[in-house]
């Protein structure tokens, strides 16, 4: 998967880099999600963040953060999602796939209009996500192989900032709509 | 969204014999406070029949009844049952209903307007012998009311009784009492409460329920006087729906206050949200509510 990765939020742990999923390990949980089944994702989310050792208050936050992720694909992407989620020398690597399909309208190109996949009204919850992770991306690039993956879509830039009063968005650069938006929420136990 | 509601409690007289199947302890709690609140105010004197009568009167109190002082002056009493309703570790109806009749009795010979009783009928899924006359305590229970200034509430957990002992019970009461309820499914239960006044969450809250909890919480703020949003059984909550919550509390006017009663799980995420800055608005942690 390639893409630019934004400058990542509140400092967290150090090395993080390094905590990169590998090529090709197989996570350990992958689970589809709609309106309809979210409580299901919480649930799975809960029991493998559980199952690793994870306090309860963390493992709390864990769901939390990942549910509003959720929530932003149903809501604003394409009303559904995936969750992968893997688990990487000691820490819990979980990535957010927005099924967006790409504008038919094919708003490309430089100086082209922009639009925002998901209007900033109200931070979309990644302000909170950003309060409960200890790192937080924003990605977006090729499509990633799985039973409905949408084809692959136009690399975009990801600016971030988190203005005064908490109140975070996300703005995509030139280029069109996004096709695929990726968040990758960490949560390393005990920290 | 329709709203569902059967006999509301606070509707409840004199001489009625209600029923009451409940799927939460603060549920029961609930419904029993407001039966035993309306029954004091009427003048009634108030018995209540309980699995755990050392922390009753604490938690009436802690919903803001004046409950220490009801019982200190007699108009309030908690039992467990064990030295009146039942006959040591047999059940007999004739027995329960006669020991109902004696304390009617006094209640009347103290000056009281009449008994109202509150029966937490759990201990009747102790193994015991005599235990099939349930359903003849109830007959006997509707056939007294009614001018004998006895008035019943009996409450079944609707997840340990058996749906044959249910059947069985239910019909012999005059009204089936449950709380205003907005939503409820599997996953997510929103109701009315009564004492103290307000919402309740039962469950895991997140906007796929939006349209629900915005009905619940445009009740609660018609209410008159403090809001209290009862979710000590929520066990998630997500930003949107506390979002909600915390504008819904600052709607309201300035002379009055909003009470969020908080599952630990929960609270995090009005922390999160800085609920706790707002004027008027306080989060209280279930555990000692």
């Amino acid at each position: 998967m390639t893409g630019d990765a934004f400058r990542p939020g509140p400092a967290g742990p150090g090395g993080l880099g390094d905590r990169a999923v590998p090529a090709g390990a197989a996570p350990i949980l992958d689970q589809p999600f709609d309106s309809g089944t979210l409580y299901a994702l919480r649930a799975a989310v809960q029991a493998h963040a559980s199952q690793a050792g994870m306090p309860a208050d963390r493992a709390g936050d864990m769901v939390l953060a990942l549910h509003e992720l959720a929530a932003n694909a149903i809501r604003h992407g394409a009303g559904r999602g995936r969750l992968r989620m893997w688990r990487v020398a000691g820490a819990l690597s979980c990535e957010v796939l927005d099924g967006s399909a790409p504008d038919p309208d094919g708003r490309a190109g430089p100086g082209g209009p922009v639009k925002d996949p998901w209007p900033a009204l109200d931070g979309h919850g990644l302000w909170l996500v950003r309060q409960v992770a200890d790192r937080l991306e924003l990605l977006s690039g090729p499509a990633v192989p799985g039973p409905w993956s949408p084809s692959p879509c136009r690399r975009e830039t990801i600016d971030w900032w988190n203005p005064y009063g908490g109140t975070a968005y996300v703005r995509t650069g030139e280029g069109g709509r996004l096709a695929q938006h990726r968040c990758r929420c960490s949560r390393f136990p005990g920290q | 969204m329709t709203v569902s509601a059967e006999t509301v409690i606070t509707d409840l007289g004199a001489d009625d014999h209600a029923c009451l199947t409940f799927g939460e302890r603060e549920e029961l709690l609930d419904l029993t406070a407001a039966f035993a609140r309306d029954g004091l105010v009427a003048g009634l004197r108030v018995m209540l029949v309980t699995q755990a009568p050392g922390q009753a009167v604490t938690r009436l109190a802690r919903r803001g009844m004046a409950a220490e002082a009801a019982v200190a002056d007699g108009q309030l009493a908690v039992t467990d049952g064990q030295d009146g309703l039942l006959a040591g570790s047999a059940f007999s109806a004739g027995h329960a209903m006669g020991w109902l009749r004696d304390q009617l009795a006094l209640s009347l010979r103290k000056g009281h307007a009449g008994l109202r009783v509150a029966l937490d009928m759990g201990w009747a899924l102790q193994p015991m012998t005599g235990i099939e006359e349930l359903p003849a305590l109830e007959e006997m229970i509707a056939a007294a009311v009614g001018g004998a200034g006895l008035s019943a509430l009996c409450a079944y957990d609707r997840d340990r009784f058996d749906p044959v002992t249910l059947a069985s019970v239910t019909p012999w009461h005059s009204h089936s009492v449950a709380a205003p309820t907005y939503h409820a499914d599997p996953v997510l239960r929103i109701c009315r409460q009564y004492v103290p006044p307000g919402i309740r969450l039962a469950g895991e809250l997140d906007f796929v329920a939006a349209e629900s909890l915005a009905v619940a919480l445009g009740e609660a703020i018609r209410m008159e006087g403090d809001v209290t949003v009862n979710m000590a059984a929520l066990r998630f909550i997500d930003r949107s729906c506390a979002r909600m919550v915390i504008d819904a509390a600052r709607s309201l006017g300035e002379d009055r206050a909003v009470v969020l009663v908080c599952h630990p799980e929960v609270r995090g995420v009005f922390a999160h949200l800085d609920a706790a800055s707002l004027p008027r608005l306080s989060l209280v942690t279930a555990d000692d509510w």
